[in-house]
C-alpha cells in the first residue's frame, strides 16, 4: 500500500447507520487520524459533546482490517484507496427524568 | 432570545447556538414523504431564513423555514420557536441559578434573528484532504400497506400526520425479556428493519424487522453506555442476516421500580408516578440525536414498574423528538421488492 494510492483514488467515511457517507480525497500523507475525525464529524454534523458538553468519542473503525485506528496513526500509513473507515461512538443513554422523585434517566 | 415573566416584564437574553439538524431532516423527510425526493446532500440545503413575527416585526421570529432543492424541485419546511423551547429552558436555568428567576417561576420567550456574513453552513474545511458528500441511496421496498394494516393493531401515542411504523410482537416481547433479566440495570438494542412504500401512494412507512440486542454495553441503574465495539457487533449482525436491513433505531430499559425502591417512594405513588408511562431523558435525546439523525428513526423505551414492563415508541417530528404511535405486528414478514429513492 502506498500514500500515492490513497491520494489519487481516496476512500470513504461513514457514519454507523451508513447513512451519511463522506468520500476523502487528496491526501496529505502528514493527515493524522484525529484530524480526519474531526473534520469528518463535522462535516457529518454528529454533535461533538453530549448532554452534559462533556467530548464524544468517536473511534475510526477500518472494517478491512477489523481494528481501530489510532488517532496518532497517520491516514496515508493505514488507509487503502477504495476503504471505508466508520465512525463509531461511545455514548451513553441515560440522565434525569421528568419525575421529581426519579433519581435516574 | 428574550426572557419574560408571565406578565411581560424582560428577565434576561441568551445567546442561541441552535442545532439545526432536526429541522433540515424533517424537511429532508417530508420531501421524501409528499415529493417522493430523497435529498441527502448537504448541496441541496439551500437557505435557512427566518419567519418575522406578524405584530412585532423583524428582529422577532414567529419561526424560521428551511429551504431544499433537488433535482430541479424545491420545497420547504415552516418551524415556530417552539424549536427553541429546549434552549429556553436552560436559559431560564442559567437565570434561576443568578437569582434572576425564582424556582418554579414559569416564563414567557421570543426569538431574535440577525444576519450573520460569512456563516458557513457546509462545515469544517481541512487542508490536508478533500471532503466530498457521497449521499447514500435509500432503499425503500414497495410493499401493501394494506396487508401490513390487516394483521396489525394500533398502539402508543397516535398522531394523525405520522407516517407509519410497523413493530412486530417478537420484537416487543424481546425487549420485555431482556428487560425483565437486566435487574436492577439498564439494558438496550438496536432495531432494524426496512422503509417502506405502498405502490398506491407516495407516503413512507417504517417496518422494524428484528431488535439486536447490545453487547459490550457498560449497564448502570441510571445509564447505559453504547461502545463503539457495540456498533462494531451489530453491523456485523446486519451483513449476517443479509437483508439488507437499515438501523433504524435503538432500545432501551428504564428500571423505573429500582429507581423508586432506591428512594423509597410510596407505593400509590408509583402507580401515580408520569415516568412510568415513559420518557425520554435529555441523555437519550442526545444518544439519538447522535446515532439516528435521520427523521425516520425511532426509539423503543421500556419502562419496568410497578405496573409491569411497558412499551413506549418515540420519533421525531417538526424537529422534535416525541411519544409517537405504532402498529404491533403479528404472524411472518411479508416479502417485499427493493426500489430505491
Amino acid at each position: 500500500m502506498s500514500a500515492t494510492a490513497v491520494m489519487e483514488t481516496g476512500f470513504e467515511v461513514s457514519d454507523v447507520t451508513g447513512q451519511k457517507v463522506l468520500a476523502i480525497s487528496a491526501l496529505d500523507v502528514g493527515a493524522t487520524v484525529s484530524e480526519l475525525v474531526s473534520t469528518v464529524i463535522g462535516r457529518m454534523r454528529l454533535p461533538a459533546n453530549d448532554a452534559s458538553g462533556r467530548p464524544l468519542t468517536y473511534q475510526a473503525r477500518l472494517d478491512r482490517e477489523g481494528r481501530h485506528l489510532l488517532g496518532s496513526e497517520q491516514v496515508a500509513d493505514a488507509v487503502q484507496a477504495g476503504d471505508r473507515v466508520v465512525m463509531q461512538p461511545s455514548v451513553e443513554a441515560g440522565g434525569t427524568g421528568p419525575c421529581a422523585s426519579t433519581i435516574g434517566s | 432570545m428574550e426572557l419574560l415573566r408571565k406578565d411581560g416584564e424582560p428577565v434576561g437574553h441568551a445567546a442561541l447556538e441552535p442545532d439545526w439538524e432536526p429541522a433540515l431532516e424533517w424537511t429532508r423527510l417530508s420531501g421524501l414523504r409528499t415529493l417522493g425526493v430523497w435529498a441527502p446532500e448537504a448541496a441541496a440545503e439551500r437557505a435557512l431564513e427566518p419567519l418575522w413575527h406578524s405584530e412585532l416585526g423583524e428582529p422577532y421570529m414567529r419561526g424560521f423555514r428551511v429551504n431544499l432543492e433537488s433535482g430541479g424541485t424545491a420545497w420547504h419546511g415552516d418551524f415556530t420557536i417552539a424549536y427553541f423551547a429546549g434552549l429556553a429552558q436552560m436559559a431560564a436555568g442559567r437565570l434561576r441559578e443568578q437569582g434572576a428567576l425564582a424556582r418554579g417561576e414559569s416564563f414567557l420567550y421570543r426569538a431574535l434573528a440577525y444576519a450573520q456574513p460569512g456563516a458557513d453552513a457546509i462545515g469544517p474545511h481541512s487542508a490536508a484532504f478533500a471532503v466530498a458528500d457521497q449521499p447514500a441511496p435509500l432503499p425503500i421496498r414497495d410493499v401493501s400497506r394494506r396487508a401490513l394494516e390487516a394483521r396489525s393493531a394500533p398502539a402508543g401515542d397516535t398522531h394523525t400526520d405520522d407516517f407509519e411504523v410497523y413493530v412486530p410482537a417478537h420484537v416487543l416481547e424481546e425487549a420485555s425479556t431482556l428487560t425483565a433479566g437486566a435487574g436492577d440495570v439498564e439494558t438496550g438494542g438496536i432495531l432494524i428493519g426496512h422503509l417502506g412504500r405502498d405502490p398506491q401512494g407516495p407516503d413512507i412507512f417504517v417496518e422494524i424487522t428484528a431488535l439486536i440486542q447490545a453487547r459490550h454495553t457498560v449497564g448502570a441503574a441510571t445509564k447505559l453506555t453504547f461502545t463503539s465495539d457495540t456498533w462494531t457487533d451489530v453491523r456485523g449482525a446486519v451483513a449476517l442476516r443479509r437483508r439488507g436491513e437499515h438501523l433504524l433505531g435503538f432500545f432501551h430499559s428504564h428500571p423505573q421500580d429500582t429507581w423508586c425502591r432506591e428512594r423509597g417512594c410510596p407505593i400509590e405513588q408509583q402507580r401515580q408516578c408520569s415516568a412510568a408511562d415513559g420518557f425520554f431523558s435529555e441523555d437519550d435525546l442526545a444518544m439519538h440525536r447522535t446515532m439516528f439523525p435521520r427523521a425516520f428513526t425511532v426509539a423503543l423505551v421500556m419502562t419496568r414498574s410497578i405496573r409491569g414492563i411497558v412499551p413506549r415508541l418515540f420519533g421525531w417530528r417538526e424537529g422534535a423528538f416525541v411519544p409517537r404511535g405504532y402498529r404491533v405486528l403479528a404472524g411472518a414478514d411479508l416479502a417485499g421488492r427493493a426500489s430505491s429513492a
